[in-house]
């Protein structure tokens, strides 16, 4: 078995070759080859490679996964889109099936002709020019054989262009379905968001698997800010126990721009997150917001990598988790600042309560500070709930199941406050408390409901 | 039937017996004060009767309306009306005194078979009785005795008694630390409370409070066991002349283990 997914790619990239045609010559296909050269060197990364010491993907592996070439959306139907959308949220929905725009299942609306929510391929049949000035110029694909392999067979996916001055209220879904009810199944989406001079705009992003056959979703995004635009970014990750999932997020950031990363972990087998940023420019602000709740055997690897390259940047980094029964999480943070990045705040905490004596965290902040004039800060703990704070709440007649879920969602509530989409937070805590505890809860707070 | 007995009540923390063999009869109606000094074990017993669970007891009894108190866990406790004011209240951030107020109450009631009180009649509620112990109506949005001041969290502990209505309410040393108009407060908050059908059990250290809650009974609690037992004069006698002479009283008779 082992080694069977890799012959696979071989003769895989042959036949995606073969079905380009002419668009063999292309800049865009010159970036894939490339990139394929680079995979066939790299491999999959194993537990030797420092960055995956305590995440070792070798489920890669062990399950024989069919990459899918061609876009086929027959099997799925509306209703099993309806299901994944959140409740009460109206947004832009754009669907892909095994990584593949559908447009018979989305549903965008842009007010402007010059708003682009759209696929992928599209633009590159297009000749887009923002295809050839970005694609692949800013995921490395150097040193991560995943990136190489996303890169290499880069088709389709999400094309966002929010152009200059645009302000976009609606949350933009890209809703990734993947159909694994025959065969288990590779997908590797290629995102490419744009955003103009001074927009502002909300993605949503989040991956099912229908079936139950083991599914491996292997995602590359790149997002390019111009000047004093806006973005924020939310991953909710809430797939069944037979998914696999590494995604790899780079952001470039102009002058004045501020992204607001946010990864909601809540199911699934296994989960690399690698979200990078590069500060290149001054007065840019990176906020990443992290909060994992897992259990069961689910792991999770949140890595994270602010680079301040250049002065007056600011970057705030929390993340925080619950873990339950054998969970494991790793969380990796690292922060860069340059020689050149004076005047730099760089801030990173990461919290962990574990609920059990099975669960696991390797936690590792990694400062490299290079520039003198800089106010920096990171801290991790992880404990189990307080004893004391416990006895207190059920002291007063709470239970002690009601208890745990009051602290924990105090604990989380510093992430799920900065979810700026309120049907998405209360998806998040609904979520929670359904998982501790299958009575009422009264979790909005008393003098919220009044004022509505 | 007594609210509350204490028979032969011995208790272990960490191996160490810390309780020695207490006795006390608490009926509705009543008000007790336990006094003693330092380390006599007046929390210990308070935190036992709350449920709190790193204690052994490895003797004796405690039946509270007639039932074994051992066989209910803390949640179950208060809900049958024990209530215990802290000396150490806990800080909780992110859980704000509404919501936590709201969630004990509406836990109570359910227990209670009653219906949840609607957010206006509990609002209406927390506010009444916040007025009680004199605290400002913006301490309902902030989270559970987080940057409280010791007065602060004291008043939320009475607070809390005023909301949750106990049978049976143990203060310990909710009088530590307070000026004397806090202190009035706090005794207010206890004798609009007090009726013939509930009972007070009031840990101080000091007579001071006594002044304001009249106890029908003082206990002196020493090396883990009630030495003393008499009525209000014996708070005053002790105001007097300290705890030197109970001490030496006790310590010169072998404690019988
Ligand atoms: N959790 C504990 N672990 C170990 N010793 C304890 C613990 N709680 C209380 N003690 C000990 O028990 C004795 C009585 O303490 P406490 O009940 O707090 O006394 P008081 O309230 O009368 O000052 C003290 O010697 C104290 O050190
Ligand atoms: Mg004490």
């Amino acid at each position: 078995m082992a080694g069977e997914l890799i012959n696979n790619i071989l003769s895989n990239f042959n036949e995606f070759e073969n079905k380009l045609n002419g668009s063999r010559l292309s800049a865009v296909h010159t970036i894939r080859k490339d990139a394929f050269d680079k995979f066939k060197i790299l491999g999959f990364p194993t537990a030797k490679d420092e960055e995956w010491k305590y995440s070792n993907p070798g489920f890669v592996h062990q399950y024989n996964f069919k990459l899918k070439l061609n876009a086929n959306d027959d099997g799925i139907t509306q209703e099993i889109v309806n299901k994944y959308k959140f409740e009460n949220l109206d947004e832009h929905l754009l669907v892909f099936v095994n990584g593949f725009y559908s447009e018979k299942l989305s549903d965008v609306k842009p007010k402007k002709k010059q708003i682009i929510l759209g696929s992928f391929a599209d633009a590159i049949e297009r000749n887009s020019i923002e295809i050839l000035k970005y694609f692949g110029k800013f995921a490395g694909y150097i040193k991560n054989g995943f990136t190489a392999l996303n890169t290499a067979f880069a088709q389709d996916g999400a094309f966002i262009l929010i152009p200059d001055g645009t302000v976009i209220e609606r949350p933009i879904r890209l809703l990734y379905i993947t159909d694994a009810r025959e065969q288990s199944v590779l997908t590797m989406p290629r995102n490419l968001i744009i955003a103009g001079e001074c927009s502002n705009f909300k993605i949503v992003e989040s991956s099912h698997t229908i079936g139950a056959q083991p599914s491996f979703n292997n995602s590359v995004s790149e997002i390019v800010m111009d000047f004093s635009s806006n973005v924020e970014y939310y991953n909710i990750q809430n797939n069944n126990e037979n998914s696999f999932y590494v995604g790899t997020t780079q952001i470039s950031q102009q002058r004045g721009s501020i992204f607001t990363g946010t990864t909601i972990t809540l199911k699934g087998n296994y989960i690399r997150n690698n979200l990078n940023s590069l500060l290149d420019a001054e007065a840019c602000e990176t906020n990443y917001n992290g909060l994992y709740f897992v259990a069961d055997n689910s792991f999770v690897d949140n890595h994270t990598l602010i680079d301040h390259a250049k002065p007056n940047c600011n970057s705030n980094e929390v993340y925080k988790g619950i873990l339950n029964d054998k969970a494991t999480v790793v969380f990796n943070g690292k922060i860069i600042v340059r020689q050149d990045a004076q005047k730099t705040n760089a801030y990173q905490t990461n919290r962990n309560i574990l609920l059990t004596d099975d669960a696991k965290i390797h936690t590792k902040p990694q400062l490299e500070i290079f520039a003198d004039d800089v106010k920096c800060s990171h801290g991790a703990t992880s404990g189990y709930l307080d004893r004391d704070s416990l006895f207190y709440l059920r002291s007063r007649g709470i239970s002690e199941e009601m208890a745990k879920t009051l602290l924990l969602n105090a604990f989380a509530s510093e992430v799920l406050e900065k979810i700026n989409i309120a049907e998405l937070r209360d998806m998040v805590k609904n979520y929670i408390a359904d998982k501790l505890i299958k009575d009422d809860v009264y979790f909005c707070d008393v003098l919220d409901q009044i004022k509505k | 039937m007594s609210l509350l007995k204490i028979e032969n009540l011995k208790v272990n923390v960490n191996g160490n017996q810390i309780l020695k063999g207490i006795n006390l009869e608490v009926n509705p109606g009543e008000i007790h004060a336990i006094m003693g000094p330092n380390g006599s074990g007046k929390s210990t017993l308070a935190n036992v009767l709350a449920g709190k669970e790193e204690y052994t007891i490895t003797e004796g009894s405690i039946t509270y309306l007639g039932k074994n108190l051992y066989e209910m866990s803390s949640e179950v406790r208060a809900r049958e009306g024990i209530f215990l004011a802290f000396q150490y209240p806990v800080e909780i951030p992110g859980v704000s005194n509404a919501n936590f107020m709201r969630t004990a109450l509406n836990e109570l009631r359910k227990y209670r078979n009653e219906e949840p009180l609607d957010a206006m009649d509990f609002l209406q509620l927390m506010r009444e009785k916040a007025k009680l112990v004199e605290i400002d109506k913006t301490f309902l949005n902030r989270s559970v005795n987080e940057g409280f001041s010791g007065g602060e969290k004291k008043r939320n502990e009475i607070f809390q008694m005023a909301m949750l209505q106990p049978k049976l309410a143990i203060l310990d040393e909710t009088d530590s630390g307070l000026d004397i108009d806090a202190l009035k407060i706090v005794a207010n908050g206890v004798n609009k409370l007090s009726n013939e059908n509930n009972a007070f059990v009031v840990i101080t250290h000091y007579q001071r409070l006594l002044d304001y809650i009249i106890p029908d009974f003082v206990h002196v609690l020493y090396k883990g066991q009630i030495v003393k037992s008499g009525t209000k004069k014996l708070a005053l006698e002790l105001e007097e002349k300290g705890y030197d002479w109970i001490k030496k009283e006790v310590d010169l008779q072998p404690i019988n283990n």
